[in-house]
């Protein structure tokens, strides 16, 4: 056979090396598409939810300026009502200890409100049941029976 | 061989055999992981077709939802069968076409063991509900680069023996071959760049569109070109004639370059993506008929040159089915990219039945005829049984009739009648196409058989059990005298040297 | 193939190739190759006219489609004004529908598991908030639940002898009136409940009237809600079995 002219160890390292070269030179274009073509994309739910987060920061503003007491320092004052009414709170705290736990998923009534009339309520409402107030005072009724310990 | 003969016959056949020894394990490997993974492919598509009609069938599996079962069947079948089988088609054809022996065998049959590896993860991935969801990209997002790079290290080496070659002469399939190897990493690299690379920044259409391009493009850039390669090899060859029409070849392949990476966005009729593209695409899959008709005109004008050809050829009589199936794949194509057919198919099971006639019915017929030619050559053993051979060939075409008729046709426009009309009841629907949809269970269970056998069959080749003869594996015993004279056991050949008296 | 000795006197021959042994080394390793045909690729045949006939053909109707977009980047055309699918030949579909207290009790029942049962309890009982199951508020009249519904509750309200305080968001702000007859029958035919009254949608229509025009702004109170527990609804109730429309709530003549 006569020799193979076009066979020598140069062209075939000279392909190899262009046949990776290509692939290379592709992959530093998609590299460089990536990181330097940026739109700025957004959709419909950012923005709106961008308003609604606006909205939240407001209510949640209006509410704590509407905070009159800080619930926390309420507690006590409610216990010793409680603890002053033995009579009403026996009846009324097996129901209330057994409601308190289940009041936790009570969907956002404003807590703010009754707290708020609760120093002004626990006088006057000392002789009927006491009444079963939401969520953050709940947690006041078992401490109750603890505390005096 | 050492010895020096002055028959270039003779140093030709030691050069072409000494090729075929070379790349035994790579080609080998290829093709049987390639068929085992058809034939899961095929599993996987009869239980998701099951679930489309029978929808209790198999409940309560969370790997075997109609969902994660589709995208497994078609990216198996793809990534699985279909690039295997090319890849060891291509690394063949282009050995044997530029009188190459192959140097980096080792390294070829090392980059498939990962390849099968990467689909074996991906197909579990998708399994396990962790799939991508973009069409015919489902494997999860870190594979493709994986594939990519195994690629690289198949196909370099074919360029390499393509740029090194012997002789003067450029065949056609070597065109078809040299257009494929940059063809294919090109579409890969863009389709899944855009497709899947941008995926979640906001550029859903793009993404979409390069989708629906990178369906298209991989048929027409890829599985399209590597069997026409192989049919323009196997048709003169087994017949011993000429290719019909040389100019023709040329103006065929050059057709397809130009219209073939146009078409797939004419899926996308009437999506918020700029018009022009739409009809553009439309436009070119109509005009892919036209390279179409070239390459059938040329290959079965040269197979009926020589009339006993195909009954006797396994080869030649896959080959010409699949150049067949490819007019029949232009031809829907065309039909379903013209707007009027449209408002029936888009949406309807005609998509996937035409790809699934792509698929099958044409280049997995060109491909198992270039495997049946292939195989003997570099295992240097005969085909073991005929009657495994025509079964494979008749269930496989009975197959894909099936589909391409009841699915994809009958089934498509009825899917799509169903579609346009608004106060069709549910139960309605489901109960006119149920016999469209069990159609392609029982086509996807004929080809199943056929592929089983296949696989057997070149199960036993892999292990060297295959018949030790000097003749080929024909369709038809020749009743009186074969024109390789007769037969004789490989074996007894030695017996001649000890025979002979030395001189 | 023959088996021969090489000849010395045939000086064709080279001497040392001993033929039959190449040969069948050949046959041997390379059976296959040795069988093989040449590739030959110079066909000549003319393309024949019938292939341009059929490609000028393809070109022309790929053409036609190419150029039936007008616009290049416009989407108009894929948008056609006023087009409405086309009915098939079986005609309009059935419309659901059903005796009106199934139709109630089950829209009633889908509306209490997902808007109401989180807080009132799946069997009526009142979780965190008052029972539904024997309370005077709900079974005197529809006034009340209607009034709740459309404009919640606050303050304290005593539920069968217990006070509880709270906020009931209003629920029902939003519901069509077939969805609200739906939940009063239902809360009033549940958990023990057994008014039986089948409200026709006219009805509620009314209630709904009076509750818009409502002198307090805001949620209800016990107060406000205890006279209306007397206030019953005119006009006649749905006979037992009327059909009516699942999603409308109009009445369906039996044909």
């Amino acid at each position: 056979m006569e020799p193979n002219l076009r066979d020598t160890p140069l062209r075939r390292f000279n392909t190899f090396w262009w046949g990776l070269a290509l692939f290379v030179v592709f992959g530093i274009a998609c590299f460089f598409l990536r990181t330097f073509v940026n739109d700025e994309m957004t959709d419909v739910d950012k923005e709106r939810g961008q308003e609604r987060l606006v909205k939240k920061d407001k209510v949640e503003a209006a509410q704590a300026a509407a905070l009159k007491v800080d619930p926390t320092s309420v507690f006590d004052k409610l216990q010793n009502t409680l603890n002053a009414a033995p009579a009403a709170s026996a009846v009324a705290s097996p129901e209330a200890a057994e409601m308190a736990p289940a009041a936790e998923p009570t969907p956002a009534p404003a807590p703010a409100a009754p707290v708020e009339e609760a120093p002004a309520e626990a006088p006057t409402v000392t002789p009927a049941p006491a009444p079963v107030t939401p969520a953050p005072a709940a947690p006041a009724e078992p401490v109750a029976p603890t505390n005096p310990e | 061989m050492s010895t020096e003969t002055n028959s270039p016959y003779l140093e030709d056949t030691q050069l072409r055999a000494d090729i075929d020894r070379s790349l035994r394990h790579p080609v080998m490997f290829f093709f049987t992981s390639g068929a085992a993974w058809l034939a899961v492919s095929l599993v996987l598509g009869i239980l998701f077709s099951a679930k489309v009609h029978s929808p209790g069938f198999l409940d309560g599996c969370s790997f075997l939802n109609t969902g994660v079962l589709y995208q497994a069947h078609l990216s198996t079948m793809i990534y699985g069968w279909g690039a295997q089988a090319a890849f060891g088609v291509i690394i063949w054809l282009m050995s044997r076409l530029s009188r190459q022996e192959c140097k980096a065998s080792g390294l070829i049959l090392t980059a498939g063991h990962v390849w099968n590896a990467c689909i074996a993860i991906g197909t579990i991935r998708i399994l396990m509900g962790e799939g991508s969801g973009v069409a015919w990209m489902y494997f999860p997002k870190f594979i493709w680069p994986v594939l990519l790079a195994i690629y690289f290290f198949i196909g370099i080496w074919a360029v390499i023996a393509f740029r090194v070659r012997r002789g003067g002469h450029i065949y056609i399939s070597q065109w078809y071959l040299m257009a494929t190897l940059f063809w294919f990493p090109w579409v890969f690299i863009s389709g899944h760049l855009f497709a899947i690379g941008y995926l979640g920044e906001g550029h859903e259409m793009m993404a979409t569109a390069a989708s629906a391009w990178y369906r298209s493009a991989l048929m027409f850039l890829f599985f399209t070109p590597v069997a026409i390669a192989s049919a323009y090899y196997i048709a003169p060859k087994v017949t011993g004639r000429p290719v019909y029409s040389y100019n023709l070849a040329l103006f065929g392949f050059w057709a397809l370059a130009i219209v073939g990476p146009w078409t797939g966005f004419q899926r996308l009729m009437g999506a918020p993506i700029p018009s022009f593209m739409q009809f553009l695409s439309a436009g070119a899959a109509i005009l892919m008929l036209i390279p179409a008709i070239a390459v059938a005109i040329n290959i079965l004008k040269t197979a009926s040159a020589k009339k006993d050809a195909m009954a006797h050829s396994p080869s030649l009589r896959f080959t010409v089915a699949g150049v067949v199936g490819l007019l029949v794949f232009a031809a829907l194509g065309a039909l379903m990219s013209v707007p009027g057919v449209m408002k029936y198919t888009q949406f309807s099971t005609a998509q996937y039945g035409l790809e699934i006639t792509g698929l099958l019915g044409f280049f997995s017929m060109c491909m198992y005829g270039a495997i049946y030619f292939i195989v003997p050559r570099i295992t240097n053993r005969e085909w073991i049984s005929v009657g495994l051979i025509r079964q494979h060939f008749w269930l496989t075409v009975y197959g894909v009739l099936f589909i391409a008729i009841f699915y994809t046709l009958g089934g498509g426009f009825l899917h799509g009648e169903i579609l346009e009309n608004v106060n069709e009841s549910q139960d309605s629907a489901y109960t006119r196409l149920f016999p469209y949809a069990v159609s392609l269970t029982t086509g996807f269970i004929f080809i199943l058989i056929a592929t089983f056998f296949f696989c057997c069959h070149l199960l036993l080749m892999w292990l060297r059990l295959g018949r030790r003869s000097s003749h080929p594996t024909l369709l038809v015993r020749h009743a009186h005298g074969s024109p390789h004279g007769p037969e004789g056991d490989l074996d007894k050949l030695e017996n001649l040297d000890s025979n002979l008296s030395t001189h | 193939m023959s088996v021969q000795p090489i000849d010395p006197k045939k000086p064709d021959l080279e001497e040392s190739t001993n033929v039959a042994q190449q040969h069948a080394a050949v046959s041997r390793s390379a059976s296959a190759a040795s069988r093989e045909q040449q590739l030959r690729e110079n066909g000549l045949e003319p393309v024949s006219v019938w292939l341009f006939i059929a490609g000028s053909i393809i070109a022309i109707i790929a053409g036609s489609v190419l150029f039936k977009s007008n616009n290049l980047f416009g989407y108009d055309e894929f948008v056609k004004s006023g087009y409405i699918q086309a009915e098939g030949e079986g005609g309009p579909p059935p419309v659901p529908q059903g005796p009106v207290e199934q139709v109630y009790m089950a829209k009633g029942k889908e509306l209490y598991s997902g808007s109401c049962a989180g807080c009132h309890g799946a069997d009526g009982n009142g979780a965190s908030c008052p029972p539904l199951a024997g309370s005077s508020w709900v079974v005197d009249s529809p006034y009340v639940p209607a009034f709740i519904l459309k404009n919640g509750l606050g303050g304290e309200i005593i539920v069968k002898g217990k006070a509880s305080t709270g906020t009931m968001p209003a629920v029902g702000g939003s519901y069509s009136d077939l969805e609200t007859a739906s939940i009063i029958y239902y809360i009033q035919n549940s958990f023990g409940n057994e008014v039986g009254k089948l409200y026709t949608l006219e009805q509620i229509a009314a209630i709904n009237e009076a509750s818009e025009g409502r002198s307090v702004v805001g949620a209800c109170t016990a107060a406000e809600l205890e006279p209306l527990k007397k206030k019953q609804v005119t006009g006649d109730f749905f006979a037992a079995g009327t059909v009516i429309n699942k999603k409308t709530g109009e009445i369906i003549e039996a044909e």
